[in-house]
């Protein structure tokens, strides 16, 4: 009880009030502003989370995740662009509102479903983390192995494209994960003499290169193939009051999709575009006679909008419970946290309980503070979507090269994040996941611990597996999903 | 015949850096006999699963589907993108000499410029906001 008293002490005090706050301002800004999405504004940020204590830290960073989720709705509702591919089902009934000159009542109604989304999906974590890390704490080596193979099977199988390339770039991750001092031998691995590898390949400079870096370049393709610049829907006549019977006609749509993504939060790999897709298909079928999806129906930007912020803090469960990130702002958290000295997983809890509760008051406090920037800065937020990618590109370059340089102070890691940014633009053009490649990096180290443990507890005999049955059916699975996953992807193409 | 030929080589880049790294890196840059695994061992085992795993995609690439057809206007972009990167490796080496601010400066203006921005105004005053923001940030943190 101490601890979580102390922890929400931290949450509300001035300074972590303040970041929180930033954060979510910041979220909003890089949601609206087009060309930057959640991974490339999380990754640009993390440096600067670096000189604040941890609550402030991840708080900011929670922050950052949570509102430019909210704030990529502006640009889906009045321009028909969405930021990010899980604002795409938004724009499937923001855009015909915002045409219809409701495009303020639009973006009022994405605002409030997502900060409830985002609400149920902050209590979820909150009820469900530490009864799941208590079971995840009897979880021998064996058993963490599977759980870990079939988690990035999952993500791997879930990425864009052929589910080999998404296979081989998560392996990928975990080679270059394997660069630095050998945890056992503590001989220098695969460092080519460089004493700035002996910790490893810096993490800072694998996310802002693979994420932020690489997707200006991205951007700058896209931006030279769709010269055209589309403009905000702009309606003096506008509808723009949310009605209160509105809102209760939306509100069971609300109810739905937070359950919706919160389950699909709890599946490492499936991510926010799933949950808003699936919970725009699940309103779509259960709709009234009186619905009209696809053409301005109110439900289906509540049950998109629901869902992609519900999705954020249930992708925190695997990682708060076991130590694996589901999503890819999971995977960037824990470069924050582990700059803090706090290592994400099962024993979080009792080593660093003050800490955990702390970052759950951050992350209620910034829901409601998501609520009231949000709901002061509609209007004005909307002008945002004006500043041109010319102006956006150079800038987030500049800042990731600064970015980098103050993780170590070191030249190296500019160096070595622009090595990595051309990597992940390479992967890009060749439909290699970044983001499978990025949590096979950061799980990489965990795995290969587990997989040492393991081989000694096994005593290098296979057949030994049969005596960890739940370890067995975790492997088979694993093996059995990929089969699937192949197979299905076959017959897509 | 183009998708087929470009499946080709990155399978064959790939593989073969995958066997450089199996036969010559790993075993040149590791040491050690750990308990349970050595040192080489999951680097190794990385480095062959990522082999089979491009082996296979290509493999069924080359049975599944036709060659994609090159889009219109893309080697423009390329040129652009290309350009981009250039500008980044220069500064990648450029910081040591300038440090980042002054790097930070003469990158906004190039990548600006490179874009196809043609506003004196803006860039100077997108060149001279991010590069003060950035240089009291750098002096901020001490």
């Amino acid at each position: 009880m101490d601890a979580l008293m102390l922890g929400f002490t931290d949450a509300l005090s001035p300074s972590a009030v303040l970041f929180v706050f930033l954060g979510v301002l910041l979220g909003y800004v890089i949601g609206v502003l087009p060309g930057l999405n959640r991974p490339a504004a999380l990754a640009v940020a993390i440096p600067l989370s670096y000189y604040m204590g941890p609550v402030s830290a991840v708080g900011f960073l929670i922050g950052i995740a949570k509102a430019s989720g909210a704030g990529g709705a502006t640009t889906a509702i009045l321009i028909n662009v969405p930021g990010e591919p899980n604002a795409v089902a938004t724009c499937i009934d923001g855009y015909p509102m915002a045409r219809a000159g409701q495009g303020q009542k639009a973006l009022k109604i994405a605002l409030y479903s997502s900060v409830l989304g985002d609400i149920f999906g902050t209590v979820a974590l909150i009820a469900l983390a530490q009864p799941l890390a208590m079971l995840a704490l009897h979880v021998g080596p064996v058993e963490m192995t599977g759980i870990m193979l079939i988690s990035l099977t999952f993500i791997a199988a879930l990425a864009e494209g052929s589910v080999f390339k998404s296979m081989a770039a998560g392996v990928g991750g975990i080679l270059f994960a394997t660069v630095g001092t050998d945890i056992e031998t503590a001989t220098p691995r695969l460092t080519f003499g460089q004493i700035e590898l002996f910790d490893g390949v810096p993490l800072l400079a694998v996310t802002v290169g693979m994420l932020a870096l690489s997707e200006m370049f991205i951007q700058i393709e896209e931006l030279k193939k769709n010269s055209d610049q589309p403009q905000a829907v702009v309606n003096h006549e506008e509808d723009r009051r949310l009605r209160w019977g509105e809102f209760v006609r939306i509100a069971p749509t609300v109810g739905r999709s937070s359950v919706l993504g919160v389950l699909v939060g709890l599946l490492p790999g499936l991510g926010p575009t799933i949950a808003s897709f699936a919970s725009y298909a699940l309103a779509k079928k259960i709709a009234g006679p009186d619905d009209k999806f696809g053409e301005g129906e109110p439900k289906g930007v509540a049950a998109a909008e629901t869902a992609d912020n519900a999705v954020v803090p249930a992708s925190f469960i695997p990682l708060f419970a076991l130590g694996i990130p589901g999503s890819v702002s999971a995977a960037l958290l824990v470069g924050a946290l582990t700059i803090h000295g706090v290592v994400p997983g099962p024993r979080m809890f009792e080593t660093h309980a003050r800490v955990v509760y702390g970052i759950y008051g951050a992350m209620l406090l910034a829901s409601l503070l998501m609520l009231i920037v949000g709901r002061l800065g509609l209007v004005g937020f909307a002008s945002l979507t004006r500043v041109p990618p010319t102006i956006i590109i150079p800038v987030v370059v500049a800042l990731c090269i600064a970015g980098a340089y103050l993780e170590s102070r070191s030249l190296f890691s500019v160096q070595l994040m622009v090595a990595f940014a051309v990597l992940g633009y390479v992967m890009h053009k060749r439909g290699y996941s970044r983001v499978t490649f990025l949590i096979g990096f950061i799980v990489g180290p965990l795995l290969e611990l587990s997989l040492r443990q393991s081989i000694i507890l096994l005593k290098g005999d296979v057949s030994s597996l049969l005596k960890y049955p739940v370890a067995l059916a975790l492997i088979v699975a694993a093996v059995g999903l990929f089969c699937l996953f192949v197979r299905a992807s076959r017959k897509r193409s | 015949l183009a998708g087929r030929l470009s499946t080709a080589i990155e399978a064959g880049l790939i593989l073969t850096l995958a066997l450089l790294a199996i036969f010559w890196i790993i075993p040149a840059q590791t040491d050690g006999d750990g308990n349970g695994l050595r040192a080489a061992d999951l680097p190794t085992a990385c480095a062959v699963i990522i082999a089979l795993l491009v082996l296979a995609d290509s493999v069924l690439r080359f049975v599944d589907s036709p060659a994609p057809s090159i889009e219109r206007g893309q080697a423009g972009s390329s040129r652009v993108v290309s350009g981009a990167i250039l500008v980044c490796i220069l500064a990648a080496v450029a910081v040591q000499f300038l440090g980042v601010a002054a790097t930070s400066a003469i990158m906004i203006a190039a990548l600006m410029i490179l874009l196809g921005e043609r506003s004196v105004l803006r860039v100077v005053l997108t060149t001279v906001t991010t590069t003060l923001v950035i240089a009291s940030a750098l002096r901020w943190i001490g």
